[in-house]
């Protein structure tokens, strides 16, 4: 490159120029420092020190939750929080040692509590929440000793039926960073809580509301000098839920201590009425201030009390699924209304014996008397005739294998066994022993004891599958409905009438007739039609007994669908349906306890009967 | 000529306010970040000086080089981050609504900063052809348009504060380059006259950040609470400050780039007036410098150059501790050598050593 000789371009008082240019600027940004620091400086420091603006965030209560009848089911209570703003404090040292007198907490507890959550020196720290009143009344006489020490009020959820409905309602936890980085700009801070479970979750942005707020001057002491602006926290919307208190705490008493699940809804829109799982919580555990242990315990017990086993729990549905069976043999033709079958108690396929849950047999019978006897060598036949394929397709009419979608958050769907399905789960090749055992709802296909009873509220309203609904409606705080759901029909399953009730007339004697196995379940007043079924389950050596029944009433005209689901217990006959007939008699408001009637109908008489199934 | 030789022909004060600069800045990030969790403010501080070693070995290399090299390529250099400013804007994240970063690892690279440097070199290389025809407009027109093209880039980014950098860097190398000053008067009336037009391109957070700049009342609690907090900080700081780690204003509020775009409010609170005072001396004597390399540069190239680095350098620094003491409105522009990041702490060094390089080599003909 060509250099030039100095000055040919008059360089210099150009250069000059830009450095007089650069110097002015900086002169200037002086000047103005020295007019601002030192000229001004006391005042900006007065700005500093007793006009500070602060942000004061206020939580907003969260929405309320009622029941279909309008009983509140969850609201909130007012809670007094101790809070520590460190940026205030001046001796950290004595501060945590009045706090652990007043609050009679151990001084290094107070510490870590304080070091522990401390993030920006100006937002609260929670010492303890939920302190008594004379705690609250302790803290305001000490505090000029106690500079940067609050007492906050905020809204605390509460479930005021403790247990009741756990599993629906849900809970609620801490934000974790995933959560705050998804929801971020819906203004949530890492102090929040947010719906963990069930309604509380999967309705978390209509239940949120939204945080208010105040920007307020406090002095350098901390003390509030003027609010500048505020804005009200704005509730978040109430829940109506299509929950029926009554037959939700009939649900939860028949389940008792033990694990299981109850489902009822409405089978002319898939409202749920009732939905129980056991053993159940208390959602108020996680409500701050927490008790770890209990919620650890809650995590880790073994028999898992916080699965919902009414939508996360998947059994195999046993003689329940008889029905089923009957449906896809009627359709495809394999079995008529006078087809029967002979029953000896035994049914051999090659060289190997399944017996009838009746050893001595049920002698010869059709369709429905099989339903009623719940004969399992009429479902044998049945089942070998018709075929694994038109069983498994009309499983998967009913939705067996798909998800509700149900508004609650954590559903599982259940397994219509497929040949890819053995092959992923490495089973082997299917023979036709497991289709035998398929027609009497044993081997692998599974179902939750909600997908159980949408496919009884399917065969009680001729076939529709309806999606299944928790909440009815979201009502804002002012008393604007914001949301209003309405019954979303899924499918409707082409079946044939007659067919379906040939089914329901064996349902039906179930429970009516003397022979029936649902006779437990029978109620004064009431026609209820239904199945029972009893499951083994478990590796051999731990197996144990599940007890199932799902029924419909009223027969002519079915309103409710209920589905009952004991584990461990012996027998679906003897402890679901009477289980069941609880939960019916809450419902219908009738008294349990009323002797019911003699069977009606046409009862084919029959050998004595004997107990199970 | 040896690395022994080049040492006695670079200049000292330059390297030194450097290095001093550099410090004070690792200081106050500490500072600025104090109100973070201690691993978070001890990991700032050490993320900061890896790239304060970086930048460093590249100076040197930069000093090594000799410079007349770059203008051969300075083209080359100008294509290739003007691709890279393209390649972020389709492909980065956007982070803090701007997608001007490439991210490696932990760090993250912003290329603007460097496409600053590589306009500067273009420009030179371009200005200082032998053959320029210096009095048409058509050699403006080219440097114009040369300028406009990454400028446009980074626009779109957005980052106001980088593109602005570019107009007194622009007319200070058209100065120096000898341009009419005719010519010069007409671009500015022109770019006056723009100034309505560019508003329509502005996003609407960056026009209100210039409503409330006119204006600070007009939203005291949202976008003009930054620039309120940030001038009573620097107010409060007074004569000699409120001391290290002691200033409450930056460690209370929210001025959520304390450690970066706002490392001077942290300084002014807690050194004073003195404090700003020293900084602003040493960056007017690299400035000075700089300036002094320009005259003494025995080629065009190496003066266009020079000038460019300088004032790029001056105008970051008048333009971040104008927008943090209230004179300009708040646009997100480091302060040289100070602010966290590494990106501009980078390219400033590539930038002080190309400077360096520059001097080392004055006497050669």
């Amino acid at each position: 490159m060509k250099a030039y000789p100095e000055g040919a371009f008059f360089t210099s008082p150009r250069i000059r120029g830009i450095g007089i240019s650069i110097l002015s600027v900086f002169f200037l940004l002086t000047g103005y420092l020295w007019h601002m620091q030192v000229l001004n400086g006391a005042e900006y420091m007065n700005m500093a020190r007793k006009n500070r603006v602060r942000l004061v965030r206020k939580r907003a209560p969260r929405g309320v939750i009622y029941d279909r009848q309008g009983d509140l089911l969850v609201d909130n209570r007012a809670s007094f929080d101790v809070e520590v703003i460190p940026e205030d404090v001046e001796d950290m040292e004595r501060v945590e040692e009045r706090l652990s007198e007043v609050l009679g907490i151990d001084q290094k507890k107070v510490r870590e509590r304080i070091r522990g959550q401390r993030a920006f020196t100006y937002l609260p720290v929670t010492v303890e929440s939920d302190v008594t009143l004379e705690e609250v009344l302790a803290i305001e006489e000490r505090q000029p000793m106690l500079a940067g020490v609050q007492v906050g009020v905020y809204p605390r959820r509460r479930y005021i039926y403790s247990t009741s409905a756990a599993h629906l309602l849900g809970y609620l936890g801490m934000i974790n960073p995933e959560e705050l980085e998804r929801l971020r700009g819906r203004g949530y801070t890492p102090q929040d809580l947010i719906g963990r479970a069930g309604v509380e979750k999967s309705y978390e942005r209509f239940l949120a509301g939204r945080a208010g707020g105040q920007g307020v001057q406090v002095d350098n002491r901390g003390y509030l000098d003027k609010v500048l602006y505020r804005q009200e926290p704005e509730q978040g919307c109430a829940l109506h839920l299509t929950l029926d208190l009554k037959t939700q705490q009939a649900a939860e008493s028949v389940l008792g201590d033990g694990g299981g699940a109850v489902v009822a809804l409405d089978p002319r829109n898939g409202e749920l009425l009732a939905m129980a799982s056991g053993p159940a919580y208390d959602p108020n555990a996680f409500v701050p201030p927490v008790d770890n242990e209990i919620v650890r315990d809650l995590m880790s017990r073994e028999d898992h009390p916080l699965v919902n086993r009414a939508i996360q729990g998947v059994y195999p549905p046993g003689s329940t699924f008889k029905p089923i069976v009957a449906l896809a043999a009627l359709e495809s033709g394999a079995v008529q209304k006078n087809t029967t079958f002979e029953c000896t108690g035994l049914f051999t396929l090659g060289r190997h014996p399944y017996k009838c849950w009746l050893e001595r047999g049920h002698r010869r019978l059709n369709i429905v008397d099989a339903l009623m006897f719940s004969c399992n060598v009429f479902f044998y036949n049945t089942g070998l005739r018709t075929g694994r394929d038109a069983i498994a397709r009309m499983a998967c009419e009913f939705g067996v294998d798909e998800l509700s979608g149900i508004d609650l958050p954590g559903e599982k769907a259940g397994v219509v066994p497929t040949e890819d399905w053995l092959k992923e789960m490495r089973i082997g090749r299917w023979n036709p022993g497991d289709t035998v055992v398929m027609a009497i709802g044993q081997g692998y296909v599974l179902l939750t004891p909600l997908r159980q009873a949408m496919i009884m509220a399917a065969i009680a309203n001729g076939g529709k599958i309806y999606r299944p609904r928790v909440v009815k409606q979201v009502v804002s705080p002012l008393g604007d409905i914001v949301e209003r759901y309405q019954a979303q029909l899924i499918r409707e399953i082409p079946l044939r009438e007659k067919d379906l009730q040939l089914v329901r007339e064996g349902l039906w004697k179930v429970v009516s007739s003397n022979f029936g196995t649902g006779q437990k379940a029978r109620l004064e007043g009431v026609a209820i039609a239904g199945k029972t079924g009893t499951v083994q389950v478990g590796p051999e050596g731990k197996r144990r007994n599940h007890a199932w029944f799902v029924g419909y009433a009223p027969y002519a005209d079915p309103r409710i669908v209920i589905a009952v689901l004991l584990e461990g217990k012996e027998s679906g006959g003897f402890f679901a349906a009477p289980a069941a007939k609880k939960i019916f008699a809450a419902y219908f408001g009738v008294n349990p306890e009323d002797k019911a009637p003699a069977p009606t109908g046409s009862d084919t008489p029959h050998p004595a009967q004997e107990r199970r199934i | 000529m040896t690395g022994i030789g080049l040492s006695r022909h670079i200049n000292w004060s330059i390297v030194a306010c450097t290095l001093a600069l550099v410090i004070l800045g690792l200081i106050f990030i500490y500072s600025g970040s104090y109100q973070l969790m201690p691993d978070a403010r001890t990991s700032y501080v050490l993320r900061q000086i890896t790239w304060a070693l970086i930048g460093g070995l590249a100076a040197s290399l930069f000093v090594m080089l000799d410079y007349r090299k770059l203008a051969t390529i300075a083209f080359f250099i100008y294509a290739f981050f003007s691709a890279l400013l393209i390649v972020v804007l389709l492909t980065s994240d956007p982070r803090r609504g701007a997608q001007s970063w490439f991210s490696i690892g932990a760090f993250a690279v912003q290329p603007s900063e460097f496409a600053k440097v590589a306009l500067i070199l273009a420009l030179a290389r371009y200005l200082s052809r032998g053959d320029a025809p210096r009095h048409s407009p058509s050699y403006l027109t080219g440097a114009l348009l040369l300028a406009l093209f990454p400028v446009l880039l980074i626009l779109k980014q957005p980052d106001m504060g980088s593109a602005i950098v570019f107009i007194p860097v622009l007319i200070a190398m058209l100065v120096a380059a000898g341009v009419n000053w005719s010519y010069l008067f007409y671009i500015t009336i022109a770019g006056i006259l723009s100034l309505p037009l560019g508003w329509l391109f502005l996003k609407p957070y960056q026009q209100t950040r210039i409503r409330v700049f006119l204006n600070p009342q007009l939203d005291p609690l949202k976008s003009g609470y930054n620039a309120i907090q940030s001038m009573i900080a620097v107010g409060s700081g007074g004569l000699w400050g409120q001391g290290w780690l002691h200033g409450t204003q930056t460690h209370l509020r929210f001025l959520p780039e304390r450690h970066t775009d706002f490392i001077f409010c942290v300084l002014g609170e807690e050194t004073g007036f003195l404090g700003c005072l020293l900084v602003v001396t040493l960056y007017a004597i690299i400035a000075f410098g700089g300036l002094r390399i320009a005259e003494q540069s025995r080629d065009e190239f190496g003066r266009l150059v020079a000038v460019g680095v300088t004032v790029l350098l001056a105008s970051h620094v008048a333009i971040n501790i104008g927008m943090t003491i209230g004179l300009l409105p708040i646009t997100g522009l480091p302060l040289p050598l100070m602010s966290y990041g590494g990106s501009s702490l980078v390219s400033t060094l590539i930038c002080l050593g190309i400077l360096q390089s520059i001097c080392a080599r004055r006497y050669i003909f």
